[in-house]
Order: C-alpha cells, then structure tokens, then sequence
C-alpha cells in the first residue's frame, strides 16, 4: 500500500498513524516517563514502521509490529540513560501533598508509581490499562503465558495501590 | 480468583459471572479495606482514561514525524486527536449522566417558573385565550378587510358559525383580519364579517400540537420525581457504605453499582469544566415594535443552559427557555372562503444547542458570542447573542447581552417567522 505512488503512500501512512499515533505515544511516555524521550521514542517508531512498510517488510500483526518496535527503543533508552535503579517501595519517600487531588494529581501519582516499577510490569499495566488489551494480547506482546500476563498486570496494579494508598485517602474517602 | 482480582475484573469489564460477583458484593459489604480498593481502582481507571498528556502526542512530534518522512503533517492530526480525546471526555457515560440530572433539575424549576408567571398574563395558546391585539389595532384591520369584502351573502355567517360562548367570540372576533379568498359567495357586512372568524375556533393543528408538548413536558418532569427521589436513596446508601458500614451481611447488586456510578459521577464532576446559566430576556418583536412589551415578562421569559468547556475557547451550550413571540399568520377557513390573518402572542417553550466562543476566563469583562440551533414547540428556532459575564465569585458570574431569536413556525403547510431582539441578563455557576 505505502508502495504506491507518493500520494498514496503519503495517504496511507497518514491513515496508519492517526490510528497508532495516540496508542504509540500513550505507550512510550508512560513507560519510559520522560517527555523528550517518550517523543524521540513516538518519532523512531513511526520512522522505522514507515522504512519497514517501504521496505516490503511482512506484517501479519501490524499492532504488534509497532508495539515491538517502540518497546525496542524505550529499552534501548532506559540501558543507555541507566535509568532504572529500582528504589525497594518501602524506602522511597513521597512528598506529602496537603492540598485536594484531582484526576491529573491522581495520574501524576500514579505515573510516579509506574516509574518505581520494573520494566516487565510496567509495560504489563501499560498495555492492559492504556491499550486495552485482553490478557492474551498482553502475554503474546510480552511473550510470556497468559497466567504470567495476568500475574504482572495484578503486581502492577496492586503496587502502585500500595504506593498510592497513603495520598489518596483523603479525595477516595477511605 | 481472589477478591482483589475480582476487583480489578469487575472494574475493568464491567460485570463478573453471577455467582462470582455476588460473593464479590457480599464480601465488599463486610470489608472495608475491600471496599477501599474497590474505589482505588475505580479512581485509577479513570485517571488512566483521561490521562491527555499521554494520549495526546504534541503536535510538534507529529509534524516532526511527517518531517522527517518528507510528507506534509496531515491537517489537524494532533489538534483532531485532542478535540476527539475532549469529547470523549465530555460525552462519556458518567458526565452525560451528570449533565442528564442537572438539566432535570434546572428544567423543573423553571417549569415551576412558568406555573405562577404565565396563567393570569398568556395562557398558552391552544387554550384558545391567546393574548390578542390591541382592540383599536386589531378593528382597523377588521374594517380594511371588510372593505374589500363583496357583499352579497349574507346567510354565509350564519351557515358557518355554530353557535359559541359569548367569552370565546370576544376573544376572537377582534383578532383576525379576514378577506375572502375568491370573489364569488362571500359576506360583506362588518357584523358578518365579526362573526366570519369564528372558525378561529379550529385551532390550528401545529399550535395544538405546542400545548401538548407543555403538557408532555410537564408530565415527564412529574414521572421523574420518582427517579430523583431513588437517585437520592442511593446516595444516601452510598454514603453509608462509603462509612463503613460493616455489620450489615449482605448488600445489594444496586447499591454496589450505584457506588459505582457515584465514585463516576465524583471523578466526572472534577473533570468537567461546566456551568449552569440561567438568565432573563427582555425581549421585543421586531415586526411590530409599536405592540404593547411583553404581558408575561419576568421569569417566564428566561433560559436555563448548560455550557461545557471544550478546551481552548469554545463551550458547547445547550439551553431550554421559554419565551413571547408575537405570532403573525395567515391561514385558509375549512370551506376555503375566507383568509385569515392572526396576530397572537404566544409563549413558547424551546430548546437549543450551540457554542459560544469566549476567549477570557476570567475577571469582570469575559467578552462572549453565542450560536445556537434547536426548536420550539411550535417550529424552528435560532438565537444569536453577544455579551460578556463577570465574575463575581469563584463560582459566580453574571451576565449580560444582546440578544435576537428566530422563530419559523408552520400553519396549514405554510411557514412564517417572528424574529426578537432585546437584552438578556443572568447569572452562571461554575461547577
């Protein structure tokens, strides 16, 4: 399709972002955190998708192809910034908020709590929170079983509700 | 499957096999801290569903991507991504839910409104007491028409005209301006001509159909009275849950998705950006300007709306009202006689959608134009308006503006119009 004519390469393509673009960039930003980063991920990834379409690459997930692709380079960017130095949940301390939550204070918290993650869980939330993916979906992104997928995902989710519990009680009421 | 893993189920999909969501609710109804996670997930979910910054790729990305592949950024792919994210955002379930009460709520109390203002000044139309023309204005039409009038047949009134009440006549023998609508058989003497409108008595169909709509409304307000009455019930219920109310055994499918709904409605009221106006029209008709101001003014010429901010500077608003139109139409008598020219005013229910553009949020002058586009009971209608609101408070602005309507409305299959144009003045809550 992209092997057309230019203008409807240029149309296909564009056809093919705007339907990954938002997922894409939801992906690399809440994985790696890093606005910069997560953008410079969200270009590569539609450059490379872009070479491969040209190139003639087979696709037969074209989710998938895309999702490897930016998973690939948000790793390639957490070794070579050597972010991730997982600090143990007990001993990370939070600044305590003193003012009313609302849903982006939420999300910021939550983000926070996302980056305290290893990698494998975070992307397990991410692609079953952000992209709405089944389980299965999940396990087959990751490359893991479907009892691993749904493992992580709980994990994840359950840390960063420990993480969270204590600024977030009084705006829950709990 | 554990309880938490029921939790973070039951949330994300929306139900649980029956026997696993009963275990579920009965389990929420004795734990506490079940109950804490419950809504921890459920302010989660949507905290994630509406997290912009990362669904919503900045445009300088995209135009980079399409840089760098030599193509042109297709137009508006970014800015279209974030006004579809918004209205999502604004048209999801919970926050239509919320505009849906409020708007109930709003509609009520200005059906009250209507209730004490309206019955003595403008009964509604088809109650065939329409407020009428002046008696000097109206009786020079009268004798125009019957000028124009042959006479020669002067047994038509009597053959026409059942007999009526002596109230309903002098209400109508003034109003039309009648003209036969061919020469041959028509009567000619002014008190035949008097008693020639007296098939003003069919009321036309379309303003038959303008009360019923009144009634129709009134009649829903009233079936919803119930509804609120259990909304609040479950509130209440909620509150009680939500307080740890641990030594029941048992709770119910309801109450738990009414928690549900509620924790929606709580995370929808902070998200949104909404304000509820209501404001008063002092209004003229631009066709007949020397006509006597409203008879009904006060409350029962007024608008309640809702205006939901889109981002940027641009609020979707819907707004229901009513308002007196001076209503000038011709129509046909049923033998196809005679030509009727009625001059009524009528108060009429509608209810528009529309935006408005405001480009300062804030302070004592937040200049503003407004479009909207909808119907009334007995046609279409359009308002435009220009103004601005000033704070007042933090929740609290007033308004004031220019104002003109439109009004097109049909009568036996031919379509007239009343325009109005005066001040509009209010206040506004912001959620």
């Amino acid at each position: 399709m992209v092997r057309g004519s230019r203008r409807e390469a240029e149309a296909a393509f564009s056809e093919l972002f705007n339907r990954y673009s938002s997922r894409i960039h939801a992906y690399a930003y809440r994985i790696l955190n890093d606005q910069e980063a997560a953008e410079d991920v969200y270009q590569e990834t539609f450059v490379r998708f872009h070479k491969a379409l040209r190139d003639g690459a087979e696709m037969q997930n074209l989710t998938g192809f895309l999702f490897t692709i930016s998973k690939n380079l948000c790793l390639n960017y957490l070794k070579s910034k050597k972010r991730r130095n997982t600090v143990p949940i007990e001993d990370y301390d939070f600044e305590v908020f003193n003012h009313t939550y609302e849903s982006e204070e939420l999300m910021n918290l939550i983000a926070m709590a996302l980056d305290l993650l290893d990698f494998e869980f975070r992307e397990a939330f991410v692609l079953r929170e952000y992209q709405g993916m089944s389980y299965a979906e999940v396990a087959e992104m990751t490359g893991t079983t479907l009892a691993t997928a749904k493992i992580r995902v709980h994990r994840a989710k359950q840390k960063i509700k420990t993480i969270l519990k204590p600024y977030v009680r009084d705006i829950l009421a709990i | 499957m554990n309880y938490t893993e029921m939790v973070e189920d039951f949330v994300t999909l929306g139900s649980l096999p029956t026997e696993q969501e009963n275990a579920l609710f009965n389990a929420l109804a004795a734990d506490e801290e079940l109950r804490a996670e419950f809504k921890m997930s459920l302010a989660m979910r949507s905290a994630v569903r509406n997290d912009r910054a990362a669904f919503v790729p900045p445009p300088s990305s995209v135009n980079a991507v399409f840089a760098r592949l030599g193509y042109s950024a297709p137009i508006g792919a970014a800015a279209g991504a974030g006004l579809a994210m918004r209205l999502r955002e604004v048209f999801s379930g919970s926050n239509l839910a919320a505009a849906a009460v409020g708007a109930l709520l709003m509609g009520l109390a200005s059906l009250g409104f209507n209730a004490t203002g309206a019955a003595d000044d403008a009964p509604p139309l088809a109650d065939g007491h329409a407020v009428l023309l002046p008696d000097n204005h109206a009786k020079a039409s009268l004798a125009t028409s019957a000028a124009t009038a042959s006479a020669q047949n002067d047994g038509l009134a009597a053959a026409s005209a059942p007999a009526r009440s002596a109230d309903n006549i002098e209400s109508f023998s003034d109003a039309p301006t009648a003209r036969p609508t061919h020469g041959a058989q028509t009567s000619g003497s002014a008190a035949n001509m008097a008693a020639a409108p007296e098939v003003n008595s069919a009321i036309p169909a379309d303003m038959g159909a303008a009360d019923q709509t009144f009634a129709a409304v009134e009649t829903a307000g009233a079936a919803e009275r119930p509804a609120g009455e259990q909304l609040a019930a479950a509130v209440l219920r909620n509150v009680n849950l939500s307080a740890g109310n641990a030594g029941r055994a048992a709770i119910g499918r309801q109450e738990l998705q009414s928690l549900s709904i509620l924790s929606s409605l709580e995370e929808a009221a902070s998200d949104l950006k909404m304000d509820a106006t209501y404001r008063l029209l002092a209004m003229r008709s631009l066709q007949q300007s020397d006509l006597p101001s409203t008879a009904n003014a006060g409350p029962n010429n007024f608008a309640v709306g809702l205006n939901i901010d889109m981002g940027s500077d641009f609020l979707f608003v819907f707004e229901v009202g009513r308002e007196e139109f001076f209503l000038d139409f011709e129509r046909r008598t049923p033998d196809d006689l005679w030509l009727l020219t009625e001059r009524r005013r009528g108060n009429i229910l509608w209810g528009t959608m529309g935006m408005r553009y405001s480009p300062v949020d804030e302070g004592l002058f937040q200049p503003y134009a407004q479009l909207g586009l909808g119907g009334a009971a007995i046609g279409a209608l359009g308002r435009a308006q220009l103004g601005f609101e000033g704070d007042l408070s933090s929740n609290v602005a007033f308004s004031l503006g220019l104002e003109t309507s439109f009004l097109a409305f049909p009568v036996d299959g031919a379509w007239f119009n009343s325009q109005n144009i005066g001040l509009t003045y209010g206040f506004s809550y912001k959620f």
